[in-house]
């Protein structure tokens, strides 16, 4: 019933799974220095 | 880990995790190294335990200070760090890490995910949490004690604590780190690992709530940690973000804190709406009902919760149209939360319904926390609020939400999925009387609250007008009884985790459906390495 992923699939995924993380903290890192920019420059 | 794949079949430590049995030194190391979900579940969920425990014993020393008035136990200057420190330790060590835990441990089960999408990184993000919260703790051992100005740590209060501020500035920063970190593997792995044919519509409700709550943390907790980062330059580097001397303002952080603040209190009641939305369709036998107006009632939550911060703030001396802003965004919340009670309700509307003790604990919630939902109304309206702000009215709202509420969810969660965790039935008898003494005494110990706090008890205060007295009496009396009654819940447990008890089925639950139903309990140390095929009968909408 189940089937295996090809190892190209597994590594697209992984591939996928990584750039995802990446943003997400990058979006993180946005809010976090966003803020204290704002009220710096305030 | 990859040489453990085929171990999963009946086989007991061939090529499993290492136990007691093979040395103290592999177990222990097996624990500090792993990276498997199921073992971060536990370690998540034990970790919570414990602090549910600490933040609880604090809370018994405030119950006990406010049972007369008059100060008899403790000096005002600890009582004020227990409050802040019951608080600190209940929020970000009890209940965000327990729903970290349920998680862990059942998404990618529900998925069809051999593991978190991040493995290592999950490994990182719990174990800061210990260090984060011995460093919150060791403050009580400290010249000047703990943190004592209010969770919510407004300046220019906060700025007189002692050597303990910089103690709690970069705790707050490593549980962010962690919910940072745990809310990216989650997100990442219901976006990127699920199971092939399992759609987003088709994904079980608690995981769609916590994909949510994981937006919810990853756009807030990095806002409270920027807060409390110019809190410790305004101390220690003479910057004046929140100084007025040096052209700051203060009421800028509690802005700031509240925009972090309400989210997280979704944060930590939207995992419970998704593990009732589990439990009630199990045991009424029946499809959930609304199932995608469900998913839009979560979303819409966590976008209205963005805009309603200052409803917190209703005294601080706003221009009047904010003031009517914030009341009708926050009362425009009770629209999605009410399509959510009606949504269980109707699910349970002709149902076969058996009230095994999650169910117990789901309708509890369901009831309980709509008494929190109604007071938290009554706090929306703004020329009300400014006689309940700063009361006890706001203590007995926020306990029902976050005790009957985000705490009853857990409970009932871990009674829901523990035969799948230990393989076998947890004690049906005592599990039933736990909840009708935990339900009994949550409402002893915080209804009056209601009464004290219309009646114009402040809260944060160790001595009150005797008029209060009689609240303060059942309250305490209520508080003591639902602690000592958690040894039951403790009890329990541990004979599951010891195996005792009735072999479960995989299935556990005879109105139970999905992928996580379909793997042996206890469920194998790793599961659906390779990707299951979803069966319609196994996704939500169509149970």
């Amino acid at each position: 019933m189940s089937q295996a992923m090809t190892g190209q699939q597994d590594s697209q995924r992984r591939r996928r799974g990584i750039r995802l993380a990446i943003l997400f903290a990058l979006l993180a890192l946005t809010f976090y220095g966003g803020f204290i920019l704002m009220l710096g420059l305030r | 880990m990859s040489h453990a794949t085929h171990a999963d079949h009946g086989h007991d430590h061939h090529h499993g995790p290492a136990t007691l049995k093979d040395g103290l030194w592999p177990w222990m190391m097996r624990w500090i190294s792993t990276t498997n979900h199921k073992d971060l579940g536990t370690l998540y969920l034990c970790f919570a335990f414990l602090m549910f425990f600490i933040g609880g014993l604090m809370s018994l020393v405030i119950r006990a200070e406010l049972f007369q008035p008059g100060m008899q136990l403790v000096q005002p200057e600890f009582f004020n760090q227990m409050t802040t420190m019951h608080a600190l330790v209940m929020i970000f060590g009890g209940v965000m890490p327990a729903f970290v835990g349920l998680a862990n441990w059942m998404v990618p089960l529900m998925i069809g995910a051999g593991d978190l999408a991040l493995p290592r990184v999950n490994n990182w993000g719990f174990w800061l949490l210990p260090f984060a919260f011995a460093l919150l703790l060791s403050t009580l051992f400290m010249d000047g004690g703990a943190p004592a100005g209010g969770w919510t740590m407004y300046p220019p209060l906060v700025l007189q604590t002692g050597d303990a501020f910089p103690f709690l500035i970069f705790a707050v920063h490593l549980m962010g780190v962690s919910s940072i970190t745990g809310s990216i593997n989650v997100a990442v792995t219901i976006l990127n690992m699920r199971a092939p044919g399992m759609t987003l519509l088709k994904m079980p409700l608690f995981v769609w709530t916590w994909l949510i709550t994981a937006y919810l943390l990853i756009a807030t907790m990095p806002v409270l940690a920027g807060a409390v980062t110019m809190l410790l330059t305004d101390r220690y580097f003479g910057t004046s973000f929140f100084n007025a001397a040096g052209g700051g303002d203060p009421v800028m952080f509690q802005h700031i804190f509240w925009f972090f603040g309400h989210p997280e209190v979704y944060i930590l009641i939207l995992p419970a709406f998704g593990v009732v939305s589990m439990i009630i369709p199990t045991f009424a036998r029946k499809p959930l009902f609304g199932y995608s107006s469900m998913v839009y009632a979560t979303a819409s939550i966590a976008f209205l919760s963005f805009i309603v911060w200052a409803h917190h703030m209703f005294t601080v001396g706003m221009p009047l149209a904010g003031e009517l802003f914030f009341m009708f965004s926050t009362m425009l919340i009770a629209v999605p939360t009410g399509v959510k009670v009606f949504n269980w309700i109707a699910t349970m509307w002709r149902g076969s319904m058996t009230f095994e003790t999650p169910m117990l604990f789901a309708v509890g919630f369901v009831i309980l926390f709509t008494i929190g939902g109604f007071s938290g109304l009554m706090l929306a309206i703004a020329p009300a609020d400014f006689q309940y702000h700063d009361t006890y009215f706001v203590v007995a709202h926020f306990h029902y939400v976050l005790v009957p509420g985000a705490v009853f969810a857990i409970i009932a969660g871990v009674y829901y999925w523990v035969p799948k965790w230990t393989g076998v039935m947890y004690n049906e008898k005592l599990g039933q009387f736990h909840f009708w003494w935990s339900a009994f005494w949550i409402n002893v110990t915080f209804f009056p609250q209601h009464f004290s706090g219309l009646a114009g008890m402040p809260r944060r205060i160790p001595d009150y007008a005797v008029q209060f007295t009689d609240f303060n009496v059942i309250s305490s009396v209520g508080a003591f009884a639902f602690f000592f009654g958690q040894f039951v819940f403790i009890y329990i447990m541990i004979q599951c985790m010891r195996g005792k008890g009735e072999k479960a089925t995989d299935r556990v639950w005879e109105g139970a459906h999905g992928l996580e139903w379909t793997v042996p309990s206890p469920a194998p140390y790793h599961t659906f390495e390779t990707p299951p095929k979803v069966e319609e009968s196994e996704t939500p909408a169509h149970a």
